[in-house]
């Protein structure tokens, strides 16, 4: 799993590089337990992804950033290997966990891609829970914004749109000024030898009203196939569309029996920019390869034959 | 005297070094190329006479404007982009004018388009005010960091850089309206009295024809030129009774348009899903670009092989001026023309006898 690819400054707060390893190790023993429990890969990677949106740390679900008039608008999608089943959502504002709304997407209409309001409506006629924009809010990610705003030459807020939240309890300086452009993604092979994978985000801070990134489109941030791998993307979400690099990986793997690591450390060092992103993939028979050409990613893994770990640095060995 | 005689030398030198270069120019300078395609489906072949001709005008007036551009050496790009505002704007194709209707009744618009130069790229997705969708693409392009934006935002940008904005009634054609009462009687969910913007005072003269079923169809054109860029682009109002929000290949980078100089420009029309499910249009510039497949091969690999049969067509073109125009549908209107003479519009298997 992912919570994001960026560029951690060196003078984050150890607290605050504790809490990103404290919730990827919590949320990788949920998505374990659920996967040795039985889970089916696509029930597991929804799961994953959807406890990575209620935490606030990640730039997914609770704690998305803002775009640029200040509102929050969300991208997810999820992909199924067996059948190459997918959904997506796209712009989407009140809805609590947006994978959740992808997934029924794949599983409810003949359609890959909803978006805007119209996504929003159909979630809520699905009962998905409804959130107000206020609960997206995190201070953090607001902090952020206005770096960035005035980085790009947008007007600079004083306070989100729909009013300051009050705080639940005082801010404290996490020296985290990473604009984030993070994601967060998993992808998973069961027992069965399915694979799935699933990317949720807020998209880029200071984003243009009603921009889809990578995240929402199928091929682009995502792509699952279980005669390949299951691939999840995070980074400069443009040049994941232009080069289409989830179904690229997958096509790579799949067609022209490159290994996984070799395709996703090509496409890393040579296709996307440098700083581009991050690529989480798992290919059929349970190799693992998490790469990226940016500074830090927050990251998580585990296997079958006792591989497991959590890593924020690019330099932090699996 | 050595020295003036070196000096000669160089000038004779240069003067090889740009005739050679001129006429290498000359010679690349004839060579373009363009198709296009007002979508794939079925179309009954005794359609009526009015019609067919709606169809045979709307698909030449789209090639004119293309090739005109082309043969006066303007880019790509503004060639795809020309020919498919001619397309959007004739009602008998889907896009723009003459779009279907989604299953609240009113229209919602995709389009894209990308520069293989550069592989920059813009979509927009589900707008509705817009006249023409394939502007606000290449806006999206060229105006912000982002490849596709989406719904009334993107409508909005598009007015902001000053693109012409209409009523949502301005898409009305009485031949969807039909198609969508049809659809929605097949399906068995109770009709719809009138559009979601009410009935506009240009139904009560127009007759619905009943003769295309392109419920999925689509607009598109890809284009080589003088220069050797390639360029594709693409729109649609998606498939009729689609849900509200339904976005489909058109305006995904990788799925219904895609352009790479060292590949091939592509541009998709039919079961849109399925586009996006194998990212079609990005698949086969990989053929043609990493596998050294040619336009034909890989475009026939991916109808046959990879999407369905009846699911739709393909067409495209590549750094040479090799083009493929391919269905796998009953009939798919289409266009092209090159810089050898090769000319013609078609609508079912063979090209039309007036060409």
């Amino acid at each position: 799993m992912h919570g994001g690819a960026g560029c951690l400054p060196d003078n984050v707060t150890p607290e605050r590089v504790l809490a990103y390893r404290q919730s990827l190790e919590r949320i990788l023993r949920l998505a374990v337990d659920l996967l040795t429990g039985g889970g089916t890969a696509l029930d597991v990677a929804e799961r994953t992804v959807m406890a990575l949106e209620d935490d606030t740390l990640f730039n997914a679900g609770k704690g998305s950033v803002p775009n640029q008039l200040g509102y929050h608008q969300l991208d997810a999608s999820i992909m199924d290997g067996r059948q190459l089943a997918c959904g997506a959502v796209g712009a989407v504002s009140t809805l609590r966990n947006p994978i959740r709304a992808a997934r029924l997407v794949m599983e409810q209409t003949r359609h890959i891609l909803l978006v805007g309001k119209d996504a929003d409506d159909f979630g809520r006629l699905h009962q998905l829970d409804q959130v107000s924009q206020d609960y997206y809010f995190d201070p953090v990610r607001w902090e952020q914004f206005e770096a960035s705003q005035q980085q790009l030459g947008y007007p600079v807020l004083k306070t989100p749109p729909y009013g300051m939240p009050e705080p639940a309890e005082q801010p404290i300086a996490t020296g985290d000024t990473d604009i984030s452009r993070g994601t967060v993604g998993c992808v998973v092979l069961d027992s069965s030898g399915n694979l799935a994978s699933a990317t949720s985000t807020g998209g880029m801070s200071s984003k243009t009203c009603g921009r889809v990134g990578d995240t929402g489109i199928i091929g682009g941030g995502t792509y699952a196939d279980n005669r390949g791998c299951a691939i999840s993307c995070t980074g400069h979400g443009e040049q994941f569309m232009r080069h289409s690099i989830a179904f690229q990986v997958n096509w790579r793997v799949s067609r022209q029996n490159e290994s996984l690591q070799d395709v996703v450390v090509d496409c890393i060092d040579n296709v996307l920019q440098p700083g581009g992103g991050g690529i989480i993939a798992v290919d059929h028979r349970g190799n693992l390869s998490l790469e990226m050409n940016t500074k830090s990613m927050h990251r998580a893994w585990a296997d079958s034959t006792g591989q497991r770990g959590v890593a924020v640095y690019r330099d932090e060995t699996r | 005297m050595a020295n003036t005689l070196l000096k000669c030398l160089k000038r004779l030198a240069f003067a090889v070094v740009m005739f050679g270069s001129l006429s290498a120019l000359h010679a690349e300078d004839a060579r373009w190329a363009i198709a296009l395609h007002g979508g794939a489906g079925s179309v009954a072949k005794d359609i009526s006479p009015e019609r067919l001709a709606a169809y045979q005008a709307g698909l030449q007036q789209a090639l004119k404007t293309g090739e005109e551009i082309l043969k006066k050496g303007g880019t790509s790009l503004e060639a795809v982009e020309a020919t498919v505002i001619v397309l959007e704007d004739a009602s008998c194709f889907n896009a723009g004018r003459g779009a279907v209707f989604n299953a609240a009744g009113f229209h919602q618009l995709d389009a894209s388009i990308m520069d293989g130069s550069t592989l920059a790229c813009g979509g927009v997705s589900a707008i509705e005010r817009t006249r023409h969708p394939i502007q606000a693409a290449r806006l999206v392009m060229q105006k912000t960091p982002h490849v596709l934006l989406t719904s009334k935002a993107a409508d909005s940008f598009a007015e902001s850089h000053g693109i012409e904005i209409v009523t949502p009634d301005f898409f009305f054609d009485a031949t969807r309206w039909s198609q969508l009462l049809k659809k929605l009687e097949r399906e068995g969910v109770p009709p719809l009295k009138e559009p979601a913007y009410g009935m506009p005072p240009i139904a009560k003269n127009a007759q619905a024809t009943n003769d295309f079923d392109i419920s999925r169809g689509t607009v598109g054109c890809v284009a080589l030129d003088q220069h050797g860029n390639l360029a594709a682009a693409t729109s649609t109002g998606g498939m009729t009774g689609k849900m509200v929000g339904r976005v489909g290949d058109s305006p995904i980078i990788g799925a219904g348009t895609y352009a790479d100089n060292q590949g091939c420009a592509v541009s998709g029309t039919g079961s849109g899903e399925e586009y996006i499910r194998n990212a079609i249009a990005f698949q086969v510039n990989w053929r043609v670009k990493q596998d050294q497949q040619s336009v034909v091969e890989a475009v026939d690999a991916c109808l046959t092989e990879v999407l369905k049969p009846g699911d739709g067509g393909i067409i495209a073109v590549d750094h040479e001026g090799n083009m493929t125009l391919q269905f796998s549908t009953g009939a798919m209107s289409r266009a092209w023309s090159d810089w050898k003479g090769n000319r013609g519009t078609a609508i079912w298997e063979g090209p039309f006898e007036d060409n």
